[in-house]
């Protein structure tokens, strides 16, 4: 806000009031003595100052109180921020521990099939689990454990919906002008919308394509559903809060928030229907 | 009667300094063309308004009241901030102000033998007890310039 520190409005008001406070003391003050002066010829002069000096460092102590109560606000939001990543890290390592009691399981059937003398059989097996863990090494290709925890998780969900979760990792997005938690609420609010329209498909071609890549001048990231089109006159409105298309399953929250993080980042966001798919492209110019 | 010269060679200046530590002591580095813009405009109001105090002999006093409205309508529309930051702003610089008048007009004037009137009356000792009776809050602004202090920093 033109090199001003962001103040809201309570914190400004209180601000004012401070100093609106020394002011009028100052200005009484210098009435007053010179008033009683010039009536009666008694001089303030002493007293006026002493509590011009009181009134000035009430008023500077409680700007340096107001200060510090604003660092005690963003302590606490930092805090905040990191139970929130303290929960992810959490649910990350379910997950994990989740593989890891499948990833047995797989061995004791292979094992099985082996001293069965099934060797086909355990080959064919393996395969399979071949074919599942690509996703998983598709999701350690994000390199920012914030992201790849939140596409482990997507993952997950995609595949309880019967959704295909394909994605293209171009860039790491490096030097990208938003923190990864502000882009991760992103990109994990448009895959949810997107694994919920590609599930309700009935065509059966169930994808999300999800890709990260950069050009000369702008960090892309682009979701892609095979779901239902979104129609091109309310491209606009879905972004406005209390818009859904989901009905009672939805808020009208997701968009708005996912367009007032885009934009308060300084990127940009769009729909555009391509191939007979949905997809919402994300720009964030570089050198921000 | 207002000399122009008090106008030139204090007013202006005195709005600018002013400003720039309202503004910097509520944590904003402000640029040059600003603190001019608002410098001059509000000097040129304080000239105004003293000038027609003077003519229509009203008490000072509340010449106070409205150059601190002019100065806050004048930083919200050079600096394109918001009324309650500019009204922060303005309180800030006239706080600045006014302690440093109180606490050195009066001895200013005793190093001078002089009263309100007769320095007022006289453009040249206008300045000069001008000067020494703001001498404290340019000396702030010069140390805040150079320090970047702020009162308040908030991210």
């Amino acid at each position: 806000m033109n090199g001003f520190p962001e103040y809201d409005k309570k914190t400004l008001i209180l601000i004012n009031l401070i100093l609106f406070e020394v002011l009028l003391v100052l200005v009484t003050n210098v009435w007053v003595s010179i008033g009683l002066e010039q009536l009666w010829g008694v001089s303030l002069n002493s007293l006026s100052r002493v509590t011009i000096v009181i009134s000035v460092i009430v008023g500077v102590s409680s700007l340096f109180l107001l200060r510090e109560i604003n660092r005690l606000a963003e302590t606490e939001q930092e805090a905040k921020t990191n139970q929130i990543l303290l929960d992810e890290s959490k649910e990350t390592i379910t997950l994990l521990r989740t593989h890891r009691h499948d990833f047995m399981n797989h061995l004791q059937v292979i094992i099985g099939l082996l001293q069965l003398n099934k060797v086909d059989d355990s080959f064919e097996y393996v395969n399979q689990i071949i074919g599942d863990m690509k996703t998983v090494f598709r999701e350690s290709a994000i390199e920012n454990p914030i992201m790849a925890a939140l596409f482990m998780k997507k993952s997950s969900l995609a595949e309880q919906r019967d959704v295909n979760l394909i994605t293209t990792i171009s860039s790491q997005l490096y030097g990208i002008p938003i923190s990864f938690i502000d882009l991760s609420r992103i990109v994990g609010n448009l895959i949810d919308n997107a694994i919920y329209a590609a599930a309700k498909d009935i065509s059966g071609n169930k994808v999300v394509e999800v890709t990260f890549s950069e050009s000369f001048d702008a960090y892309l990231i682009s979701v892609q559903n095979t779901g239902a089109l979104i129609p091109e006159e309310l491209s606009k409105k879905i972004f406005e809060k209390g818009f859904t298309t989901k009905g009672s399953d939805g808020s009208g929250l997701g968009l708005y928030i996912v367009r007032s993080l885009v934009e308060k980042n300084g990127g940009q966001i769009e729909l555009n229907n391509k191939d007979g798919t949905t997809v919402f492209n994300l720009m964030f110019p570089k050198g921000n | 009667m207002q000399d122009l010269w008090v106008l030139f060679l204090f007013y202006i200046e005195e709005a600018a300094a002013a400003v720039f530590l309202g503004l910097s002591l509520l944590g904003n580095k402000p640029s040059l063309k600003n603190v001019i813009s608002i410098g001059v405009l509000q000097g040129i109001i304080v000239w105004l308004v003293r000038f027609l105090f003077f003519t229509f002999n009203i008490p000072l006093g509340l010449h106070v009241l409205l150059t601190l409205i002019s100065l806050i309508i004048i930083v919200r529309f050079i600096t394109k901030i918001s009324w309650g930051l500019s009204s922060a702003v303005g309180l800030m610089s006239f706080i600045t102000i006014i302690i440093s008048e109180v606490m050195l007009y009066p001895w200013a004037y005793k190093l001078f033998g002089l009263n309100v009137e007769t320095a007022n009356n006289s453009p040249f000792w206008h300045i000069v007890t001008a000067y020494i009776g703001d001498s404290l809050m340019f000396l702030l602004a010069f140390v805040v310039g150079l320090t970047k202090f702020s009162l308040i920093k908030m991210k």
